[in-house]
């Protein structure tokens, strides 16, 4: 056996192994999530109808935030669970809040028309909102605890049941 | 619409009581930290946006910057950038206010404490010139070196059938 051979084989094998190895567990289209176990970041805004809202005068509640366009197609696809969630948790304290990531007012009162609405829906023109949330693309929806920390960011289409779980747990807490 | 609105009227009514007590967070605070230096001028705020929005990468593009970017999300955040350098903040604070929210991801270039990928690709070239020069210098030594060190340690210890190929193979060789 030629120990010079493999010993520079096993050099350059074996972290290239461990590289690999490594990155089969990496998802490369997960986002960070830096925010969650943090203080979510106050917004003020209006909603279509021109209603101004703020998070703090939400704080005691729990809250969820999509963020979410009318282009977007899983934000489609995720809207009936959303509506689904709000209508079996608004009675129970949970505030549901949606805010419109690069789109217009006009194109979301049509939208919302169409497919229904039971919760409001954020104007954030200037994205302000966007940028301090960290939105990369919609949809992402935050779930705000009662003490006014993020406990989680779903990035992608987000079902009533996952909703389901994780607002239980809040509420019994 | 208005029994939507109704709906979050009651959650809010329901909220303030909680504030009064807590106290609360002024609305709009561009960081936790306040800004390290005074409001520079228009042509700093310039300048100093787009350096930043060249370090940043759009999160909504293919490995654009922000200042390279006219998308949307790209627009929005050299905004808030300008926002943040006018009102006094460092380059620092502004890039962490971007990690803090984003991670890591937001910078085109990996942090220098990350050594390991900066020095990786030279690591990886010297290994790589070190090889060929060593293989280079191997293929210049003459080959009757390495046959005569075949012919006489090993040869002795074959057996008959081993020696009737060994001596077929040499003769190649000297052919």
């Amino acid at each position: 056996m030629n120990w010079k051979v493999m010993s520079v084989g096993l050099l350059f094998c074996v972290p290239l192994i461990f590289v690999l190895a490594k990155g089969f567990n990496y998802d490369p289209r997960a986002l960070p999530e830096e925010l969650t176990g943090e203080v979510a970041p106050d917004f003020s805004l209006n909603t279509l109808d021109g209603y101004p809202v703020s998070l703090k005068d939400l704080k005691g509640s729990i809250v969820v935030l999509n963020f979410w366009a009318t282009w977007c197609v899983p934000c489609l696809q995720e809207h009936q669970e959303l509506v689904a969630a709000a209508e079996e948790f608004k009675p129970k304290g949970v505030a549901f809040l949606g805010v419109l990531y690069g789109d217009t007012k006009a194109k979301a009162e049509v939208y919302l028309k169409k497919h229904g609405a039971a919760y409001p829906t954020l104007l954030d023109e200037a994205q302000r909102t966007n940028i301090d949330y960290g939105v990369a693309g919609v949809p992402e929806t935050f779930v705000i605890g009662r003490d006014g920390k993020i406990v989680k960011k779903y990035t992608g289409p987000v079902t009533k049941m996952e909703l389901e779980v994780l607002l239980n747990d809040l509420l019994s807490r | 619409m208005q029994w939507l609105w109704m709906a979050i009227l009651l959650h809010v009514a329901q909220a303030k009581d909680v504030d009064a007590t807590n106290g609360g967070d002024e609305v709009g605070v561009a960081l936790e930290e306040a800004p390290l230096f005074d409001p520079p001028n228009a042509g700093e705020v310039e300048q100093r946006t787009y350096d930043l929005g060249k370090i940043l990468r759009c999160p909504v593009c293919q490995g654009l910057s922000v200042a390279d970017s006219q998308s949307d999300a790209a627009v929005a955040m050299k905004n808030r950038i300008k926002e943040l350098v006018a009102l006094g903040y460092s380059d620092d604070q502004i890039i962490d206010y971007f990690i803090g929210r984003y991670g890591e991801f937001v910078l085109l270039q990996p942090k220098s404490e990350h050594w390991f990928v900066w020095w990786m690709p030279l690591l990886g070239l010297g290994v790589g010139v070190g090889m060929i020069a060593l293989r280079l210098r191997s293929d210049s030594t003459p080959d009757s070196e390495s046959v005569s060190e075949l012919d006489s340690t090993s040869v002795a210890d074959s057996s008959i059938e081993t020696d009737k190929y060994r001596a077929q193979l040499l003769a190649e060789l000297e052919d």
